[in-house]
């Protein structure tokens, strides 16, 4: 018992010294592989033992390589040099199907063999290949091949060819029932392929069982408990325990991907006899490779010849772990850029959006790009969505620690389909179970088709040196076009498009300009400019009018300068003192008298249109004549 | 997709219950031969990988090992050493007396306050023996493994391999010697 004390206190060896002591090698750890059957290891370790028999010319035992199931390859010879040829062999089926690794008594099979010359080149092509099966329990026990047809035949003959040569082997009615050994002859060398065929035994009857493991997932070992059970008459072998026990392999139910399984517990060696009844519970392994297809597989358990399918006993599926296991209600924000979106159908639109995680700090493992919201856009009067292009990926998982306040942001493209209906979208962000929406995101209209530009002239009637901006030569219609015209004067202006006055206008002494604005009309125009002044001389003055307003007093001179008029009402307004600059009244245009600004008038309710004025107190007689003529047109009477 | 320890053990430490499901399918193959090892009865072992599952994620954290398959593998065998004086209590079971009886042979009669000074020294005298004798030593008396099973998978002779466990056995009596211990 002191022994026994010592075993359990072993507490001071390292973890590393434990694991380099591993016997089962944990998944993704590097290390020899049990055989399905221990009598398989057996034959890895034993060598050739074998006398061949009559047609082969030498024989040089090449132990090392076995291969269980369909195929076998043996690697080339690499460093020994006394090694010629590289063998593998494919074995069918009589009717083509699939090998399945048993075959019964009465079954034919066919093998396939390659042989690679890595010698030197022959002198003839004159050579024998012979192939056999040896039962491993006894290997007085042979299944011959049948002899190759010659035509059947290609030899390697230099250094580098790679011949085939194909075997039939019709098993007879009374073959003993076990694994065999596949030997491969070809010119005095030979391989061994252990665990090539199994004979199964047309006596034995078995059930088979399995427990439901869960979903199976890519790139990671998967456990699973089958068992069988000797329904018929009781029998014994000799090697393993493990002997009696299922083998199990998994099968795509689509692609027909083969996964196989393996038990490797250590167990006893003897000679056993297994009764009626007797049950052997194994827990076969499959390590299923990252690239096996996804899906539902067949489990098929067999054993002596017997077996028997599962269809659907598992379902293989991806490992993802790209995202955090969080409570509900983990509190999250998201946002978004630009605003006010506009894209076209068949267009793509590209925008930010984010995740802040406002909550406590959480990791997860996976792809550290992965916290980033999913993005979906959804027309705001149907059911319509467009989901945003998938990001990128191919990171390796790694631990992620995202941390509160942190930001999760990526760019996301949405392709917007040719078919997507016009109108107003909003965004949908949803991460770790949170989601939030923001209305009027992004405006989707049809194309709006535009003439080709048409320009149309503008001329003015003042030398380009006035303008305190150069102007265009001509505009499209419908351009704003502004004008600046340097400022000359503090009295007014008249700025007239055709023949129409703009009256809107900006700017004084302290900007340095007038400014006018108009939109280009739809045909060449001309603007004439014209500036007055109180100081410029005028012909005669006008009459005073009864005044009706209610602010004025009839007949009666008034200092008051403004007022409101109702349309059709006729007003004068005797001004009272000097005021010089009289350019706008209320309801409309005004004359101003040029000397005394005596007067203004409204005639009749009719806003004036001054077609002419003076010209920065410089009137030529040209336009004095012009000013009365048109004076004396408005008030024929006076 | 095969993760590596630091993963997993990142796992463990989020808190993620993948970590659990992860383990199994890398570890479990693994877990249940050393627990297999030492009470030689499925269901037994079984329970004790189960209950290592627990034991794993009730450590991690604060624990971090550098080598998770060295850390679930002591967490199994005491999960299972445990059970093992349960089941002996119940008069179920008597594996291990082969590599008890060896023990014995070369280091006889500590008792438990000796075991552990001896414990104390076993790291350091296995990192002075070759890397195949410490993989036959740690195999036969950690993992309890039969000297056939090692000589089998290390491709020896079980003579040879007995040697060298007898060798290595040998060698850990004259290095407690050493350091003062006395058979």
């Amino acid at each position: 018992m002191r022994g026994e004390v010592l075993f359990e206190k072993m507490t001071g060896i390292s973890d590393e010294f434990i694991a380099e002591a591993a016997l089962v090698a944990p998944v993704g750890v590097v290390a020899p592989r049990k055989k399905p059957f221990a009598s398989l290891s057996r034959a890895l370790n034993s060598g050739w033992g074998v006398a061949c028999i009559c047609f082969i010319v030498a024989i040089a035992a090449v132990v090392g390589m076995v291969a269980w199931g369909r195929m076998g390859e043996a690697v080339g010879p690499g460093s020994d040099p006394s090694v010629r040829f590289a063998f593998s062999y494919e074995m069918t089926a009589n009717d083509g199907s699939a090998w399945s690794g048993t075959a019964m008594p009465g079954d034919v099979v066919n093998v396939s063999t390659t042989v690679v010359n890595h010698g030197k080149t022959f002198v003839t092509d004159d050579f024998f290949a012979w192939a056999k099966f040896v039962l491993q329990e006894d290997e007085s026990v042979v299944i011959e091949g049948d002899y190759p047809l010659v035509e059947s035949i290609k030899h390697p003959v230099k250094n580098g060819d790679q011949g085939t040569i194909s075997f039939h082997f019709h098993i007879p009615e009374n073959a003993t029932p076990g694994v065999y050994d596949l030997v491969l002859s070809y010119d005095g060398e030979k391989q061994v392929f252990g665990g090539a065929l199994t004979v199964g035994d047309p006596n034995a009857r078995f059930s088979f069982g399995y427990k439901l493991a869960g979903d199976a997932l890519t790139g990671a070992s998967y456990l699973m408990d089958t068992w069988i059970t000797n329904e018929g008459e009781p029998f014994t072998f000799e090697g393993s325990s493990m002997g009696f026990a299922p083998a199990a392999v998994l099968i795509h139910m689509e692609t027909q991907y083969r996964i196989d399984g393996s038990f490797g517990v250590d167990d006893d060696q003897g000679v056993f006899t297994v009764n009626t009844g007797d049950m052997r519970y194994v827990v076969q392994e499959f390590f299923i490779p990252a690239d096996a297809p996804t899906g539902a597989y067949a489990l098929e358990l067999s054993y002596g010849g017997v077996s028997k399918s599962f269809p659907g006993a598992v379902i293989v599926t991806h490992l993802v772990l790209d995202y955090p296991l969080l409570e509900n209600g983990h509190p999250f924000s998201f946002g978004y850029e630009p605003f006010g979106g506009f894209a076209i159908p068949g267009d793509r639109f590209i925008m930010n959006a984010w995740v802040i995680n406002e909550g406590e700090p959480f990791s997860f493992m996976g792809d550290p790009y992965s916290f980033q919201p999913t993005a979906t856009l959804y027309h705001m009067d149907s059911d319509y969505t467009i989901d945003s292009l998938p990001p990128p990926t191919g990171v390796e998982p790694r631990p992620c620690n995202i941390l509160t306040g942190q930001k999760g942001e990526n760019a996301y493209t949405f392709p917007i389909p040719a078919d997507a209906p016009t109108g107003v979208y909003g965004l949908k962000l949803t991460y770790g179970g949170a989601q939030e929406t923001f209305d009027n995101v992004l405006t989707v209209a049809e194309p709006t088709v535009i003439d080709p530009a048409v320009l149309y002239n503008l001329t003015m009637s003042i030398g380009s040196d006035w303008l305190y901006e150069p102007i265009d030569e001509a505009y499209v219609d419908g351009q704003e076009v502004t004008v600046r015209i340097k400022f000359a004067t503090d009295v007014g202006t008249l700025f007239i498009l055709n023949g129409e006055v703009i009256d809107a206008v900006t700017g004084d002494d302290q900007l340095g300009y007038w400014e006018y604005s108009f939109i280009m009309p739809k045909k060449d125009s001309e603007i004439i400019f014209h500036t007055y002044d109180g100081t410029a001389p005028y012909g005669e003055m006008l009459k005073a009018f009864i005044l009706s307003n209610p602010y004025l007093f009839a007949g009666e001179e008034q200092f008051y300068y403004y007022g409101e008029f109702g349309d059709g009402v006729t007003v004068a307004l005797q001004l009272g003192y000097g005021e010089a600059i009289w350019s706008t009244a209320v309801g409309g245009y005004t004359f101003v008298t040029p000397n005394t600004h005596d007067m203004m008038a409204f005639h009749n309710g009719t806003l004036y249109e001054l077609q002419t004025a003076y010209d920065m107190g410089l009137l030529t007689d040209g336009d004095l004549e012009v000013m009365m003529a048109t004076h004396k047109e408005w008030f024929p009477d006076e | 997709m095969i993760l590596n320890d630091f993963e997993i053990v990142s796992l463990y430490h989020a808190r993620n219950q993948q970590a659990v499901e992860i383990t199994q399918k890398q570890y479990g193959a693994y877990c249940l031969t050393v627990s297999m090892n030492i009470l030689n009865s499925q269901p037994d072992a079984e329970e004790c990988v189960n209950d290592t599952w627990v034991a794993a994620w009730n450590t991690m954290p604060p624990k971090w090992p550098r080598n998770l398959c060295g850390y679930l593998g002591k967490l199994v065998r005491n999960i299972s050493l445990n059970r093992l004086k349960a089941l002996r209590r119940e008069k179920r079971d008597a594996a291990l007396t082969v590599a008890f009886e060896e023990l014995e042979d070369i280091i006889p009669a500590p008792d438990e306050t000796e075991s552990a000074i001896i414990c104390g020294w076993l790291d350091e005298y296995l990192g002075t023996l070759p890397k195949l004798d410490r993989q036959l030593f740690v195999g036969r008396y950690w993992y309890n493994h039969s000297v056939k099973a090692l000589a089998r998978h290390y491709g020896l002779t079980a003579n040879a391999a007995t040697k060298r466990i007898t060798r290595a056995r040998e060698g850990l009596r004259d290095f407690l010697i050493e350091r003062g211990y006395t058979p």
